[in-house]
Parts: C-alpha cells; structure tokens; sequence
C-alpha cells in the first residue's frame, strides 16, 4: 500500500522533473538562438532556466532517493552481512529519515520567514518563496522514502549504472 | 567535547552506516555552520538555495542531456565502424579501434561506465572472436571506458571549475592534450599485446561507407569543442548547441531513437542532475564556509612545514588522489577535495587549470581501482566473470595510465598549451 503509494508519487515527480528539464532546455536554446540571430538575447531566459534547473534538480534527488541511488561510501557495506545487514539498512536509512525530517522542517522555516520579507527576483518578477519551496518539498519527500525504508530494509538496483 | 571531535565523530558514523554523501556533507556545514560561525538551520537552507543559483550549473543537466539523446541511437556501432575500417590492416588494429571509440564515444556521453557498457558490449565479443585473449579485450574495453571523464566535455571537470573557482571553458581546453596522451598511450599498449594476425585489409570504400554512416556522431564532439576553442561560445551555450545538434541527428537524420527512449531521456538527466545536485549544493555551501574561516589558508600554512617543493607536493597529492579514488567515486572526491587542494596547488606553483586535469586523471584511474572501481563492477556484470579476473585483466593497463599520470604531471604544457 505506502509502497504503491511511493511509487505513483514517484511517477508524478518523474514527469514534473522532466517537464522542468524540457522547458529549460528549451529556455536556454531559445536565449542562445536569439544571441546568435538577433544580437540580444531574452533576458528573463537565462534565470528562468536556473530556477528550473534548481527545480528539476531538487525532484530530480528525490528520484534517486526512491531508488536508493545516492552516491555513498560504500565501504561499510561489506562489514555488514548476513542477520546484521537488514539492521544495518534499517539504520541507515532512519539516520538519512532524520536528516531529511530536520533540514524539511528548517527549510519550511526559512520559506516563511523569505515569504514574509516579501523577497523577489526582478528579472523574472516572481516571489522568491515560490521558487525556495522546492527545498522543503525535496526533503520532506525523501524522509517519506527513507522512513519506509527503514521499516522495509531494500538496497540500491546492483544493476543501477551511473 | 571539542568541535574537532564533534565532526570527527560524525565523519566515523557516517562510514559506519554508509550513509550517503549528501548526508555526510549536510551533517559537516550544519556543524560548522552552527558550532563555528554560530549561524541557524535556516541561514544554511539559504545557502544552498543560493549556491544552486547559479548559470554555470545550467551547462551539467545540458550536456547530460545531449549524451543522454546521442547514446540512445545505434552511435556505438556506427563509431566502431569507422574505427575498424580505419585501423583495418594495422596488426592490432581492432584492439586500437576498440581504444579509439572509447576515446570519442566518452567525449560524447561524457559518462565512464556508460562508455564501457554501449562500447565494451560490442567490441568485447568482436575482440574474442579475433582471436584477442579475453583478458586483453576484456582490460582494453574496462580501461577504455574510463576516458569519459578525461575527455572533454567532462561533468568532473565542471564539478572542479565550481568547486576551485577556475573557467569550464579553460578546462575544457586543457583536458584536449592529456585525453590524446592517454589514447595514443593504450593504443601504443594494444599495438604491442594484440595478436599479430589480423586478417582484415584496409579497405577505402569500407572506410567510406562507415564514414558517411557515422560521421555525424564524429561530429558532435568537433562542434562542441571546436566553438569551445574558437571562443565563439561559453560552456553553456556549447552544451545547448550540443542538444540542439543531438536532437537533430537522432530524430530527423539517424531516426533510430523510440519513442519511449526518447521520453526517458528527460526524466534519466534529472536523476542524473539530482544525484549531484544536493552534494553540490551542500559542498558549495561547506566550501563558502571554509573560505570565510580561511582553512584552505591555514592548512597550505601547516603543509609547508612538512612539503618544501612542488615535486614533493605533486607526489603526495597524486599518492592521496590514488588511495581516495580507491574508495571514492569521481565526483564526490572532487567535491571534497577541489576546494581544499587547489589553495595548496597554487601555493607550490601548481596551475590550477593543470591541477584540475591532475586530479581528473587520478580519479579516472580510481575507476579501475579495487575495492570501489565503477568500472571493474560494471565489467564483471557485463562479461559474466568475477571481479579478480577483471581486476588482473587490468593491471598491465593501469601501469600505462600510470605511466600517463606521470607524463601529464611531469609536462604542463600538455595540459596549458591551448590556454593563453
């Protein structure tokens, strides 16, 4: 059931990462475009396209969370074996659900206090809470998956190439 | 408990349980950020916010993107081809063709294992039924592959230019030379170990037709670095040409991507942006702290009472960067150790530009090194045989890229000859 529920949570996050990836590769090819054409490029495209970035690069993590693909030192893993190894998961991945639950909690934070300082980017005339509110969003939803994976022990696709 | 202690202690947890870089390296900024500057959780989450924000990142989920596209048609093949039919005739020609469509099918992806999966599954069966041992077809594709991060453009070499504060363009520039040392290099080495009977003739209409198959794939690289050089584009816009180009060769003149692939193509380069975002994000972070505490500074104080000279500094760094790409993958070793080591470079009259390709090409070797070798596991998933066999099959390879490590080290100008 939290497994399925992830897992459909995770295919709208895969869609909205790669929209954000289409549309700022679009954004940056246009502004080149009009650079090399016209002379001058389209001011707001440029920022436009980092801010995308950021956004496809925060769900883009969450991504990999879900699939247990973060780069780590994978040293330990060897000491571990046997009875010991679904504990060590367990650990592992309730010690990354804290990480994530503390730095969810202070980003939403730090998303109010920028809300209430009213805080805007010029060039692309947009709050500047609505762009930071991917942070939260990121870490909150990797403690969802970190925290069913330290009930439900799995690791990383040994296939997984990256 | 000291701070020392503190983050000493949190560094042995971490390896402990083999928690994840990003982890690691938001545990450390959180300490020093709390316990040293005496800052708060949320002025740190400010921090990452604004070390995301930046236009030259733009240029990783790009060129991610444009390999991404290239590597899901048939380009492998089309690019041995034109090897083969290039060193056709040459004793140990197809060894060499296998080295050279490494080398160029790496500057295209820009991804090691990638390289040594699309290359090494189409040139290890063709190598074995040459007659090459398996061993050497076996060492030439896993070492082959490995050329992804050295050949420009390279996702490291941006990693290094942000972390050390040095132009992706320069980089770029000087990553051009070392790439065709350690190429001509392997090749020389399959040249000497390949069986002396190939039995193919060079053949000009062969070679032809492979070239027209092929030579737009060939090309990709030419554009990217070639505007690169010329100064005519930044990292960015080259990275944007490059999916332009790539976008236009496999869906209207190579037509061999699906459509499923071409829908994965997205969604693939945003997991590949997330994995090195968040380590970015929180490294970039760490480092601005480190700067304002000037630790780069004092520990290039406290080296120079035990290093006195640039060679006694060169050897202890490429000692360090080859026992840290034994348990370290590229990026993260790049973006812990970048920000500290380039200070200590600089102040042994090191170029910053030739460190980068220094540390590059260490870390490149660090694929090839046991117990964490990306691209030892990754051969011994692909050709079905155990990772001791893989790791012998290597090591008469990497005393030739050793031996590469040295010249590049010990020769600048390999590295500086294109940078005014």
């Amino acid at each position: 059931m939290i497994s399925r529920a992830l897992d459909v949570l995770t295919k709208i996050e895969k869609v909205i990462a790669s929209l954000f990836i289409f549309v700022l590769t679009v954004f940056v090819i246009l502004d080149v475009g009009a650079r090399e054409l016209f002379k001058t490029g389209i001011p707001w495209a440029q920022k436009g396209a980092v801010y995308m970035m950021i956004w496809a690069g925060f769900i883009g993590a969450i991504l990999v969370a879900h699939k247990l693909e973060h780069l780590r030192p994978e040293v330990a893993d060897k000491f571990w074996t046997g009875k010991l190894k679904p504990w060590y998961l367990r650990i592992q991945n309730f010690l990354v659900f804290i990480f994530c639950a503390v730095m969810a909690w202070y980003s939403v934070v730090y998303v109010i206090e920028s809300r209430e300082f009213a805080d805007r980017n010029i060039i692309i005339d947009m709050p500047m809470w609505i762009l930071q509110s991917v942070i939260p969003y990121c870490f909150f939803s990797m403690s969802l998956r970190y925290l069913y994976y330290s009930f439900s022990p799995r690791e990383k696709d040994p296939q997984a190439v990256h | 408990m000291s701070i020392g202690l503190i983050i000493l202690s949190a560094i042995l947890v971490s390896l402990a349980f083999g928690l994840p870089l990003f982890v690691i390296m938001g545990s450390l900024t959180a300490i020093c950020y709390l316990l040293i500057s005496g800052e708060t959780m949320p002025v740190i989450v400010g921090d990452i916010f604004y070390a995301a924000d930046k236009e030259i990142l733009l240029a990783i989920p790009l060129f991610v993107l444009a390999g991404q596209i290239m590597t899901k048609g048939s380009i492998s093949q089309r690019l041995i081809d034109i090897a083969r039919t290039a060193t056709a005739g040459i004793p140990g020609g197809m060894g060499i063709a296998a080295i050279l469509s490494c080398g160029v099918f790496a500057a295209i992806s820009g991804s090691s294992p990638v390289t040594l999966i699309a290359i090494g599954s189409l040139m290890y069966p063709a190598l074995v039924a040459a007659g090459y041992p398996k061993k050497l077809a076996m060492g030439a594709v896993t070492v082959g592959g490995t050329l992804g991060i050295i050949v420009p453009p390279s996702i490291p070499m941006i990693i290094f230019a942000i972390m050390a504060g040095v132009s992706v363009v320069d980089l770029f520039k000087a990553g051009i030379g070392p790439s065709i040392v350690l190429v001509l290099l392997l090749c020389g080495y399959m040249l000497y170990a390949s069986p002396k009977n190939e039995e193919q003739k060079f053949s000009l209409s062969d070679f032809t037709t492979a070239f027209k198959r092929g030579f737009l794939s060939i090309f990709m690289p030419v554009i990217i670095l070639g505007g690169i050089y010329g100064g005519f584009v930044t990292a960015t816009e080259s990275a944007a040409i490059a999916v332009v180009y790539a976008l236009i060769v496999e869906l209207l003149i190579h037509r061999e991507i699906k459509m499923k692939d071409f829908a994965m193509v997205w969604a693939e380069t945003a997991e590949m942006l997330g994995m090195l975002f968040l380590i970015l994000v929180l490294a970039v972070s760490l480092n601005k702290f480190m700067t304002f505490e000037q630790i780069p500074e004092s520990m290039v104080e406290t080296m120079s009472g035990f290093i006195h000279s640039k060679l006694g500094f060169l050897l202890c760094v490429n000692i360090l960067l080859l026992i840290v790409g034994c348990f370290m993958d590229a990026m993260s070793a790049i973006l812990v150790l970048a920000p500290l080591l380039t200070p200590m470079a600089i102040h042994y009259g090191v170029n910053p530009i030739h460190f980068g390709i220094i540390m590059v090409v260490n870390l490149e070797i660090g694929y090839l090194t046991p117990p964490i070798g990306i691209n030892l596991f990754v051969a011994s998933g692909m050709f079905k045989v155990g990772f001791t066999e893989v790791v012998k099959a290597i090591v008469p390879f990497l005393f030739v890229m050793l031996l590469g490590l040295a010249i590049i080290c010990a020769i600048p100008e390999i590295s500086l000859f294109m940078i005014k």
